[in-house]
């Protein structure tokens, strides 16, 4: 069965209905509207970025559904991003965090994982100055406002 | 970043996946980072004596108080609860002090945390000997939700009463490490609620670790340290008859006959976790283990270092049956036995402890690794932690062999090992140089940390390890035995 997604400059996107159901979100507006024929519309996805998270929702869904538990901690799950999921990770920074958000809205949490990890690593061993040239970020700090923060977190520090 | 209006979603998504170190360098980036990520930097919280002294913390710690739920205190000081009294949130908290800590002081801080935070408090593991008086058991048993419980009793036996018992019939997990305990439970009480137990008694002469033990019957993990005789067949005898949920079972004990061994292993059902080791090593013959197919697939983790009886073929065996192992410690693996050993099944394995013996062959006037070791190891695509520093007994005939970690001598193998993030090496022959690091640090872009001797000469080998740190990876230089291993209690 294909289910007909619309984005948010009205392209539609016509998925098989195991695709689709990658995000728990469609899912469940599946179940709740029941067998139609009406696009489901996502307001929250442009169509550059819904046809990522297509490309990805086909290329896994054959993989077995995950069976989280809220206490699981993301950081002590082995660091596994796999090579296709590291080349489909490879864009700009702008389609990075589109993509974050839009696996976070339409609930897809494998797709959320990889985002997230790819981002994770970015930061990993950059000092804050280094991260805010990475991101474009102003630093919005006094120098005595960065030293009283530096004081304040000095117990987190290796010793 | 364009969408500043979308950036704090995206900064909550990301944050349950930063490390530590990436947590404390983002909260220094912006004022948006900051709020975002300082109540996840200080969910966990560690403090010892040099922090008190420290204004700054005090002060932040008024106001991210609420956010901890972890509390470490290395140290406890009569400033502590000034720091310590906003964390009215705790889930769990740990004491790892020095002897020397007052024990007064200890029992009136600790009564005022648990105070303010009986309602959330989960999990307390001390690593301090503060004697378990009516006192602290009347704290702990106002604690609705305490389910974890670690302790630690170094100077005396300890003598418990019937409140003591009365928490643990509570706990889910409980870890003790006491000289000995005197059992005074009833009979007819068993612990229904307890599925981690984790006990070391060296001087009961009882195995009174067993006898707790049997009294669980829903125990999932079972690790003790526990020198008594009979503690082998005690377990056999009593507990795995009764508990017969047990997937991790670890045993440290003083030693063991080939028959104990033999009846042990045929009474032992398939383990997720099984580890063993013995503080007498007896050299003995080879043992085949009784192992069925289903004994060798249910193996996710094997712990044998210190284990006299485990040859190395019997340890050739197992990397060669278990094809869902993810981390495998073991005290000797010849060369000769991997070469001709069958192909290594293993391909999950993220951990590898090993002292290898037999590595080289003598090839032409000198000598050279045998290339099935390589052959073998290139299976573990997934490995992340090599650790070949482990010793041999000293009373062992049999030596220590490692693998030279020079290109040339074999570091070219180890190429396909793309997620290793650890190393634990050695050898008074080591001779590595820059350009054996700089093809380490390019090999293995996970890359965390070093530990070992990287060169005899102990300039050469600081020059190495700063040559490491300058390229962000942490270098220790080895302590030769690691006794605390095996005394390591709590959770």
């Amino acid at each position: 069965m294909t289910i007909t997604l619309t984005s948010l400059d009205n392209l539609e996107f016509k998925v098989d209905k195991d695709v689709a159901e990658r995000s728990v979100l469609i899912k469940n507006m599946i179940e709740d509207v029941g067998e139609s024929d009406s696009p489901i519309p996502l307001p929250n996805v442009t169509s550059a970025v819904l046809k990522k998270v297509i490309e990805y929702c086909e290329h896994h869904r054959h993989d077995p559904v995950p069976v989280q538990d809220e206490s699981d901690d993301p950081r002590k799950r082995s660091n596994d991003i796999e090579e296709w999921d590291m080349k489909f990770m490879q864009v700009d920074q702008e389609m990075l965090f589109e993509i974050i958000l839009a696996a976070n809205y339409l609930d897809i949490k494998p797709l959320l994982d990889v985002g997230c990890k790819t981002v994770a690593n970015i930061i990993k061993g950059k000092t804050p100055e280094e991260i805010r040239k990475v991101f474009n970020i102003v630093n919005d700090f006094t120098p005595e406002e960065e030293a009283q923060i530096r004081k304040e977190n000095e117990w987190a520090e290796d010793r | 970043m364009n969408d500043a209006v979308r950036l704090p979603e995206i900064l909550i998504a990301i944050g349950p996946h930063l490390s530590r170190r990436s947590l404390l360098a983002s909260v220094s980036v912006s004022k948006t980072w900051k709020h975002i990520f300082e109540p996840l930097l200080w969910t966990l919280v560690e403090l010892d004596e040099h922090d008190y002294a420290n204004e700054s913390i005090r002060r932040a710690m008024a106001r991210n108080g609420k956010f901890v739920k972890n509390l470490n205190l290395k140290d406890i000081h009569k400033k502590t609860m000034d720091f310590v009294q906003h964390c009215t949130r705790l889930h769990t908290l740990r004491l790892n002090l020095p002897d020397t800590t007052g024990k007064e002081l200890v029992i009136s801080t600790l009564a005022k945390i648990l105070q303010h935070n009986q309602e959330t408090l989960c999990v307390l593991d001390s690593k301090y000997d503060f004697g378990w008086g009516p006192g602290i058991c009347q704290t702990l048993l106002a604690c609705p939700r305490l389910e974890a419980l670690g302790i630690y009793e170094s100077l005396t036996h300890m003598e418990v009463d019937h409140d003591f018992w009365k928490i643990v019939a509570r706990l889910k997990r409980l870890s003790i490490v006491t000289l000995a305990l005197h059992f005074l439970v009833g009979e007819q009480d068993t612990f229904p609620n307890l599925t981690h137990l984790h006990m070391i008694t060296p001087h009961c002469w009882e195995p009174v670790s067993a006898a707790l033990a049997s009294r669980c019957p829903n125990l999932i993990e079972l690790s003790v340290a526990d020198y008594s005789n009979s503690i082998l067949s005690a377990i056999e005898r009593t507990v795995l008859p009764k508990c017969r949920n047990l997937s991790t079972l670890v045993v440290n004990c003083s030693e063991t006959t080939s028959q104990s061994r033999a009846s042990f292993f045929k009474k032992l059902p398939p383990m997720k976790h099984f580890g063993m080791s013995e503080r007498f090593f007896k050299p003995t013959r080879n043992e085949k283990l009784p192992f069925s197919q289903e004994h060798f697939h249910a193996l996710v983790h094997i712990d044998l270092k210190w284990c006299g009886w485990a040859r190395s073929t019997t340890v050739q065996e197992l990397l060669s049956s278990c094809p869902n192992l993810q981390s495998f410690k073991a005290e000797r693996l010849s060369g000769r036995d991997i070469e001709y050993g069958d192909p290594w099944v293993c391909l999950r394995l993220e951990e590898l402890w090993v002292a290898f013996i037999d590595v080289e062959v003598p090839s032409l006037g000198s000598w050279t690794p045998r290339p099935g070791i390589y052959r073998q190891l290139q299976r573990l695509e997934r490995l992340q932690i090599f650790d070949q520093y482990m010793h041999l007994p000293e009373m062992s005939k049999e030596h220590s062999d490692r693998l030279d970690f020079r290109l040339g001598f074999g570091l070219e193998h180890m190429a396909i090992h793309r997620r290793l993030r650890k190393l634990r090496t050695g050898t008074s022959r080591q001779e590595l140089s820059v350009k054996d690091i700089k093809w380490m640090i390019q090999a293995w872009p996970e890359l965390e940390e070093v530990e070992g001797i990287l060169h005899f000469k102990e300039a050469e080998n600081t020059k190495l390890g700063r040559f490491l740190e300058r390229n962000g990876i942490r270098y220790r230089t080895t302590d030769l035995v690691r006794y605390d291993e095996v005394y390591q209690a709590g959770f």
